[in-house]
């Protein structure tokens, strides 16, 4: 029945002139999206440095890959750094915006633009700035530790916090930009329903759970869903932070690519893994969507 | 009228043969220049230098673009591969940046150039002993550094220790620098590759002889050597002791440390000598001796030495003469040397007398490069395949955290280099036509 609709409403050249206006768009990303993307897959069949000749080697880099402790290691630091920042960035950001929403609450602009504030500077320059916050020298973590008689700590520079300090400072550049889709989502919520569960004598804790929550789930379930896959194309902040290091406690998947690529000039392996990056990435929120969908 | 012909015939095939002789002298070369002097005194300083060249061969035009490191790296393997790349490159030098390039059969091999122009005997060994791969030389090593022990005379009076001259000295007096309540070695270990790679590399040549870190560096022999193991130890003995900083795994600001009287040694080249300054504390004092060798080395140890950069040919160029020609203007000349010391705040490798007023830390810098009773010699970094240079970009670290000790450190040095060797990417096993 659609395409008989469309075919009643449409004329032929009007068709082919909607086929012609996307069509430059549809050239730039096969350009630059499907090329590439082909690219980087007949790459990962390489043992190419990038220069010269390569010698086709097959699913060899596949191989190499799925047996590496360090690619696991990456892998596994990719999961720990998005699920950190929904836990330091995401809740954060949720419960900020359902106080900002409140009818009372006066300066909400200002607040939506102060803790929006970090999500605009560079990674490199707020990762410095947490790098002098832990520094275990002269750090603000240290004179804060020095209050209560503590000892200090070496947050990045020990391998079982470090990609915790990463991680804190990822959520903390995160849970404004949250705030700002959150408080939009509660701004839209439909006030009967809360008006009437509170003539119905609901406490504030059913009203944010029953109801609330309810209505933003589709807010929730796109920014958890853009929160993961942000999270696994992290690479600035490790940079700047800590290289990956101490002993590979930091490496992450995108820092990994780039030192097997362009430090180690395996540029064959480089590509196989940012192809499994991305195909994981695509599974990942094809099966996303279908769960949420089946919930809904 | 046959011979009239013949002379109207030789008449003109004469003027035609002028007139192309001139427009081969007159004819306009665009020299495309990619170099790596992005900060604000490098760049005034090659662009003085162009001007100044260009001046001298008003038939040459020089193009030049900056690029920082990072871009560089990534942008020369698609010029090349495309038939773009320019004609001079200036970038890193090291094997593990510039192997593939030389396998590659993209860069001119100078050697020749380094006899015409009188390299050999007018620059400083370096700048040859860097992009060297047996007869095979791809460039001119510049912005020439040089590894330092920099002292608070100060803080050694004031304890009461000398001037150490051995490793061993070196020791000692920091205990004696601990117990007086000072940081002994300004030094971190932390995770950037230049402050494991240099501290590292520095205590290496104190322990081994010339020849075997000629075996490791042009033959890839093993790291498991006595002397490795001694300075390994070494290294390991002043982290125990607490000799560096509270938690060296860690960054800190090391120049503001020493020049705030915090540490009393610090291990670093002579591109700190800038930093120092920046500081800004006028009353603040320090010497620089070239760090110690130990008893233990047969030899006396060596210093460590860089090139920051140098100047490369590409061998798909055109003009691989005027090439050659820029890179001599900007290396072989006292006008040029003069500029880079002065504008730019480097020592270029040009060992004649530049006039150039330099500071007198430089000086005292510039002594030692050309003392010939001190053995200078390429740095780890100038010559490790990519694999080994990775082990060593967090090999001080690694030992701060406890992750090797002495066994576990050359093993892991041994892997990296027999990875570069499977891969052909050092300078014992790298393989190209010349």
């Amino acid at each position: 029945m659609q395409g008989v609709k469309f075919k009643e409403r449409y004329n032929k050249k009007q068709v082919i002139a909607g086929y012609l206006m996307i069509l430059p768009a549809l050239a730039l990303f096969a350009v630059f999206f499907v090329y590439c993307l082909v690219q980087a897959f007949h790459y990962s069949l390489l043992d190419w440095n990038g220069v010269g000749s390569s010698v086709f080697v097959g699913l060899s880099n596949y191989r190499e890959l799925f047996t590496n402790d360090v690619f696991w290691l990456s892998f596994g630091n990719n999961w720990y750094y998005a699920l950190g920042i929904i836990v330091f960035g995401v809740f954060p950001g949720m419960l900020l915006a359902y106080l900002l929403s409140g009818p009372s609450v006066r300066g909400r602009a200002i607040f939506r633009s102060v803790y929006f504030l970090p999500r605009i500077i560079s990674a490199v320059v707020y990762g410095m700035v947490w790098v002098w916050i832990y520094d275990p020298r002269r750090g603000l973590l240290k004179k804060i530790i020095d209050l209560f008689g503590g000892q200090s700590i070496a947050m990045l520079g020990d391998i079982h916090t470090a990609m915790l300090g990463i991680t804190i400072t990822g959520g903390w550049t995160y849970f404004g930009f949250c705030m700002v889709i959150f408080l939009a989502a509660f701004m839209g919520r439909d006030q009967l329903l809360q008006e009437s569960a509170l003539i119905d004598g609901a406490t504030r804790l059913q009203i944010f759970w029953k109801i609330d929550l309810p209505q933003i789930k589709p807010v929730i379930n796109m920014l958890i869903i853009y929160t993961i896959i942000d999270s696994f194309k992290v690479y600035d902040l490790v940079l700047v932070m800590t290289g990956g290091g101490p002993n590979n406690a930091t490496q992450i998947m995108t820092y990994y690519i780039y030192l097997q690529a362009f430090e180690l000039n395996r540029y064959g392996y480089g590509s196989a893994v940012a192809i499994v990056l991305g195909v994981f990435m695509v599974i990942f929120t094809i099966l996303y969507n279908y769960l949420a969908e089946r919930e809904d | 009228m046959k011979k009239l012909v013949a002379t109207l015939l030789c008449l003109i095939l004469a003027v035609s043969m002028t007139a192309v002789t001139a427009s081969a002298a007159d004819e306009q070369i665009t020299l495309l220049v990619w170099d790596t002097f992005t900060s604000d005194s490098m760049r005034a300083g090659i662009e003085t230098i162009n001007q100044m060249f260009m001046d001298a061969y008003p038939n040459v035009t020089i193009e030049h673009l900056s690029k920082d490191l990072d871009s560089m790296s990534q942008t020369l393997k698609p010029a090349f591969m495309s038939g773009d790349a320019p004609d001079v490159i200036y970038h890193e030098m090291g094997i593990s940046e510039m192997g593939d390039y030389v396998k590659a059969g993209y860069l001119m091999n100078l050697s020749d150039a380094y006899a015409q122009y009188g390299w050999n005997d007018t620059l400083m060994s370096v700048s040859k002993a860097v992009p060297s791969v047996g007869d095979f030389v791809y460039g001119v090593g510049h912005e020439v550094e040089t590894m330092g022990l920099y002292y608070n005379p100060a803080i050694l009076e004031e304890v009461g220790v000398g001037v150490p001259t051995t490793v061993e000295e070196l020791t000692a007096a920091m205990a004696k620098i601990k117990e007086a309540g000072y940081i002994p070695m300004g030094n971190t270990l932390d995770q950037y590759w230049y402050n494991n790679m240099n501290f590292v590399g520095t205590v290496l040549y104190a322990f081994m002889t010339k020849d075997e870190i000629d075996a490791c560096m042009n033959e890839d022999a093993s790291w498991d050597t006595a002397s490795v193991r001694l300075a390994v130890e070494t290294i390991q003995e002043w982290i125990d002791e607490g000799y560096f900083p509270d938690h060296p795994e860690v960054s800190t600001e090391q120049q503001v440390m020493f020049a705030l009287g915090e540490s009393a040694f610090w291990v670093t080249g002579n591109w700190s000598v800038g930093q120092l300054s920046d500081v800004g504390i006028d009353d603040f004092t320090y010497a620089i001796i070239p760090f110690p060798g130990s008893e233990t080395c047969a030899d006396g140890g060596s210093q460590v030495n860089f090139v920051g950069s140098g100047f490369m040919v590409s061998n798909l160029s055109e003009n691989k003469e005027t090439a050659l020609q820029y890179i001599d203007f900007c290396l072989n000349t006292a006008e040029a040397a003069k500029v880079w010391y002065e504008v730019s705040q480097v020592i270029p490798p040009y060992t004649g007398d530049s006039g150039a007023e330099i500071n007198d830390y430089l000086k005292i810098i510039t002594g030692y490069l050309s003392d010939p009773s001190i053995s200078n010699v390429a740095g780890i970094n100038m010559w490790l395949g990519s694999n080994a240079f990775e082990f060593f970009s967090h090999a001080g670290q690694n030992l701060v955290l406890g992750v090797y000790d002495v066994d576990g450190f050359i093993q892991a040095a041994d892997e990296a280099t027999a990875a570069d060797v499977a891969a052909g990417g050092t300078k014992g096993t790298i393989q190209f036509d010349d």
